[in-house]
């Protein structure tokens, strides 16, 4: 945790570095900090109370076994959950379809959206159209789009007729459920319906980044792309973090799609076994089996944490020179 | 002053193919909406149905007299959770980008750490202190622990740790205080971001399926999406109704996606636009 | 792994989230005299049926209301698995609620289930008048945990107008498993291209009665999954083989989200089912012709999967009494009149099947025959965890990935590792 903390006064240093800060005396820094936890407030009461309540509360239970029907029926059974899951092939099948998954997905939402966003944001015509149609994949509703796509990559569809035709494929295959394929098709599915929110996050970001930057730029004979390097990425690097912690979490925590697919099972033989789909199973497939699905909650939300730190240094140092 | 442009045939071929990708689902699903059932389950991917109907409609408008109802309850709802959530979410992003105070980064790591906790867990526990707050089958249940957003916090702590000083400083040169600072000069200063963050929460509340599932019981009480999930029985899904539900259930947003268009592309541009 | 209570201290702290246990009352609340049960009002928590269920629901609740005076709220679950359980932990879950059978040993188990022994006793219930699969599906350790209000059952669907124009008749298609392959190769030779010969759903729940048909069952006495035994395999591969030359597919490899939208589209000339694909197929597919029988015999043996749910009481209800009068009445003569009728659903009981003459009915008739035979979806607590694996792993022998022994080896070394861990 130490390292990770001293990442985080590192990462905020630069929002920092600017501030008139030395020199000024406590009671200013005291006013500061009390209109600082003023401007917090509705926050914490609520995080506290729908959030850390839920969960200290799921840290308890998976350091049990419960039946959490009717009655209160506890038995502390202190690590085995824990010591469970770390024996737990299934557990491990799905970390790694998870890693796999996280490492395909994140990097190409995070690229095809920035460069997206740049250039709409690069003074072409019909800006406002072609923004409004990119904003259409995150207002369809889920199970239809999971339906279209069904049909998309199934045996007959065109997908299967594109790729035969052009000779990549010899014979149709059957994406959703073939082991080697049913974890790729989800991955299309999901850049394709992620780009857009994070598409407009970037250009959210890019209205901030000050016109005179690019000028000047264009002065010295800088070419679209010198300037998208130069200017734009390291001017976007807090929305960047922003984008590749949330397409982290996103992905460590992919759900529908795999349930969906999978009809809720994992299959074809794990291929789309996630994490999360694991923790339902235990939650609400299984009875009785809260304790281990809390237990196995409060190691994913681990390995996200620490996923993402190392994610976020990395990132601050790439853009630091 | 433009020495080196895009080449802009590629770049228009890029936007418009990826314009195509992204249109095709979406046009899918809005035409399916006019197809009977066979026509839509029958794996045909021609787009435009070939024996156009209204039946859907009719039947998603007609088929329970709390229809209206329920868009009313929505509306309710996401308008009211969206501007709590705006300045909620907007103040935490602030204070936790511009102000020091003890334990801040703790904080902002603490945030991160909860929105890493996979949902399915905190259903349960979260539905007994529903209980306990005696507001289940209430619009407060939905509104109340949604009040704010911590993936809209994070955004906006983002958004404000590149926003320039000076502009803040002039204004405390010019007397106001630290929260007149925030809603005269700050927040609409934000304006794209803070547009960008209304329409996503106000997308959330509107498409919020599971907490309605679980908080309301009394069908007058019903968001649309629960409304219109009553559509699907145990046994098979009707694809049709799901779809024109789906069309009616976008328009709204996409209203409100039209009204603030304007915000998106005007943020703070400063210097060079003077 | 120490079985100690857990101290006072650590209960307090999660007291905001807790409120009251329930108290247990083992005693049946049998009204003695049933008028004194009149303006009571208690909930009974169902799930979405079809528009003619729905309706014939609620001509069921308002005879009901007229019989016993006793006033019904109506709970509709969208998710049921997920809402139910929330709300039994909760303690707002509704008085009187469905079960399907295959959960009913894990909700038992738990001790949420009112055993309604002691009320059929009292009340006179004639229980011998119900299916026995059906009402044994939800006995566990000798008590009964909910009384059936219906089943479904599964039988062979067959598309009239693509079997004859392949120069076939409904008589041709084979009444044993056996021969249904050849049978099966045959039709493809002959049907159009893009329509396969016949369709299913890969899942246990459609598998269990093949998989039991050389007499090993799927979970053993000893709570074991038991999934690649000989005899099992002997009577799955057939499948597996029929799958691997495409005379057999799944509705996901035509891009269908279930078996019988694919036949509806005329996708697939022959599909097994459940019933409730009549409906659906009417309703959607006005156009295609359907005839129904019985699923071919396995080694000369009738087989079939039975589904059924059942009226179950709340054991933390307040109105058990009156609870108890609500699934008096429905699974009784009258009630189930009403609701089998209207819902055009199988009836539990046998006399209101013949009373209907379902018997007779063109298209029902297979799946009322297979009430006498099918094997319930239930199989003590661990079948949702065989299930899953199962499921999970088929696949990967159907489309050649293993051969079906390693698949099945694979699946029962999951399962049973899982149930050792999870299950106490």
């Amino acid at each position: 945790m130490g390292t990770q903390l001293e990442i985080n006064r590192r990462t905020d240093a630069a929002a920092q570095a600017p501030s008139p800060k030395n020199g000024k005396g406590s009671e200013r820094n005291r006013r500061e900090a009390l209109q600082g936890v003023t401007f917090m407030l509705p926050t914490l009461l609520l995080l506290f109370t729908f959030t850390l309540l839920p969960i200290f509360y799921s840290l308890f239970l998976s350091f049990t076994r419960v039946n959490l029907f009717g009655g209160i029926d506890f038995q502390w059974v202190g690590f085995t959950n824990y010591v469970n899951a770390w024996n737990d092939d299934r557990v491990w099948t799905a970390l790694n379809n998870t890693f796999r998954y996280a490492l395909f997905v994140v990097p190409i939402q995070t690229a095809v959206a920035l460069l997206m966003a740049a250039v709409l944001n690069s003074g072409i015509r019909f800006q406002n159209t072609f923004r409004t149609i990119y904003f259409l994949p995150t207002l369809t509703s889920s199970s239809a789009l999971t339906m279209i796509f069904m049909f998309l990559f199934s045996l007959n569809g065109p997908i299967n007729n594109l790729l035969v035709n052009f000779g990549l494929l010899e014979a149709p295959v059957n994406f959703i459920n073939e082991t080697d394929f049913a974890l790729a098709t989800i991955m299309v599915m999901n850049i394709w319906s992620t780009v857009p929110f994070f598409m407009t996050i970037y250009l959210a970001g890019l209205q901030d980044i000050p016109r005179s930057l690019y000028e000047a730029a264009s002065l010295d004979g800088a070419n679209a792309w010198q300037k998208l390097m130069k200017i734009t990425v390291p001017n976007l690097t807090p929305v960047t973090n922003y984008v590749i912690l949330m397409g982290i979490i996103g992905c460590f925590q992919l759900f529908d799609q795999a349930y969906i697919i999978s009809g809720g099972t994992g299959g074809p033989n794990n291929a789309t076994l996630t994490f999360s789909l694991i923790i339902y199973q235990y939650a609400f497939q299984t009875i009785g089996t809260m304790g281990y699905a809390s237990a196995l909650a409060i190691i994913l939300t681990l390995i996200i944490f620490t996923v993402s730190m190392l994610a976020r240094r990395l990132n601050k140092e790439e853009s630091n020179y | 002053m433009k020495k080196r442009k895009w080449p802009r045939v590629l770049l228009y071929v890029i936007l418009v193919s990826y314009a195509l990708i992204t249109m095709y689902p979406f046009l899918w699903a809005v035409l399916a909406s006019f197809k009977p059932y066979s026509e839509i389950v029958a794996g045909g991917l021609t787009l435009w149905p070939e024996n156009p109907t209204l039946a859907n409609y009719q039947h998603i408008f007609t088929n329970d007299p709390l229809f209206p109802r329920w868009i009313m309850n929505s509306f309710f709802i996401a308008t009211v959770g969206t501007i709590v959530n705006v300045i909620f979410n907007t103040m935490a992003g602030y204070s936790l980008a511009r102000l020091r105070f003890p334990g801040r980064n703790y904080l902002f790591l603490l945030i991160l750490a909860v929105m890493m906790v996979p949902g399915q867990i905190l259903l349960i526990p979260n539905y007994l202190i529903m209980r306990s707050l005696g507001i289940l089958d209430t619009y407060a249940a939905l509104i109340v622990p949604g009040a704010i957003n911590f993936a809209y916090i994070f955004l906006m702590r983002q958004f404000f740790i590149n926003f320039p000083r000076e502009v803040e400083e002039a204004a405390q040169v010019d007397g106001l205080n630290r929260f007149q600072t925030f809603w005269r000069i700050v927040f609409p200063m934000a304006k794209a971001s803070v547009a960008t963050q209304a329409v996503f929460v106000f997308l959330g509340f509107w498409n919020e399926f599971l907490k309605p599932l679980l908080y309301i019981t009394s069908p007058e009480k019903y968001t649309l999406t629960l409304g219109l999930q009553s559509f699907q029985s145990q046994n098979a899904t009707q694809w049709n109704y799901i779809m024109a539900a789906s069309v009616v259930s976008i328009i709204p947003i996409i209203i409100l996606y039209i009204l603030l268009n304007k915000y998106f592309m005007q943020g703070l541009r400063i210097g060079g636009d003077k | 792994m120490n079985k100690k209570r857990l101290s006072l201290s650590v209960l307090m702290l999660s007291s905001l989230i807790f409120a009251a246990a329930c108290g247990g009352n083992d005693e049946a609340q049998v009204a003695s005299d049933p008028s004194e049960l009149e303006g009571k009002e208690i909930t009974v928590g169902t799930w979405k049926g079809t528009d003619a269920e729905v309706k014939a629901f609620d001509e069921l609740l308002a005879a009901f209301t007229e019989e016993t005076g006793i006033n019904v709220k109506k709970k509709v679950y969208n998710d049921y698995q997920t809402q139910l359980q929330t709300d039994l932990v909760g303690g707002t879950a509704p008085d009187v609620f469905y079960v399907d059978a295959f959960l009913a040993p894990e909700l038992s188990k738990q001790g949420v289930l009112e055993p309604l022994d002691q009320y059929a006793e009292q009340a006179d219930k004639d229980l011998s008048d119900f299916y026995e699969p059906a009402i044994n599906a939800f006995k566990s350790d000798d008590q009964l945990f909910g009384l059936p209000k219906d089943y479904s059952t599964l039988g062979l669907y067959y598309n009239k107008r693509l079997i004859e124009e392949a120069g076939f008749t409904p008589d041709d298609i084979p009444t044993e498993m056996e021969q249904l392959p050849a049978f099966l190769a045959d039709l493809k030779e002959q049907l159009p291209s893009g329509v396969v010969p016949a369709i299913t759903t890969s899942e246990l729940a459609r598998h269990m009665f093949v998989l039991q048909s050389g007499g090993t069952d799927v979970v053993s006495d000893d709570r074991k999954a038991v999934l690649s035994q000989p005899d099992q395999l002997a009577a799955l591969q057939p499948l597996v083989d029929a799958y691997q030359d495409k005379l057999v597919q799944r509705p996901a490899d035509l891009g269908q989200g279930w078996a019988g939208d694919s036949f509806g589209a005329e996708r697939a000339a022959i599909m097994i089912e459940g019933n409730w694909a009549i409906s659906h197929i009417e309703q959607n597919f006005p156009d295609v012709e359907m005839g129904t029988k019985e699923v071919p015999t396995i080694g000369g043996n009738s087989g079939s999967m039975m589904f059924t749910v059942s009226y179950s009481l709340n054991s933390d209800s307040d109105e058990k009494a009156a609870g108890w009068e609500f699934i008096n009445y429905a699974t009784s003569q009258d009630g189930m009149k009403i609701w089998s009728e209207g819902a055009g659903v199988l009836p539990s009981l046998k006399s209101i099947a013949e009373e209907l003459n379902l018997q007779d009915d063109e298209l029902k008739a297979p799946f009322v025959a297979a009430g006498a035979y099918a094997t319930p979806w239930q199989k003590g607590d661990a079948l949702s965890i065989v299930a899953r694996e199962y499921n999970n792993l088929l696949p990967a022998a159907l489309t050649g990935d293993m051969t079906l022994e390693e698949a099945m080896k694979r699946a029962e070394e999951a399962a049973n590792k899982d149930i050792e861990t999870q299950l106490q």
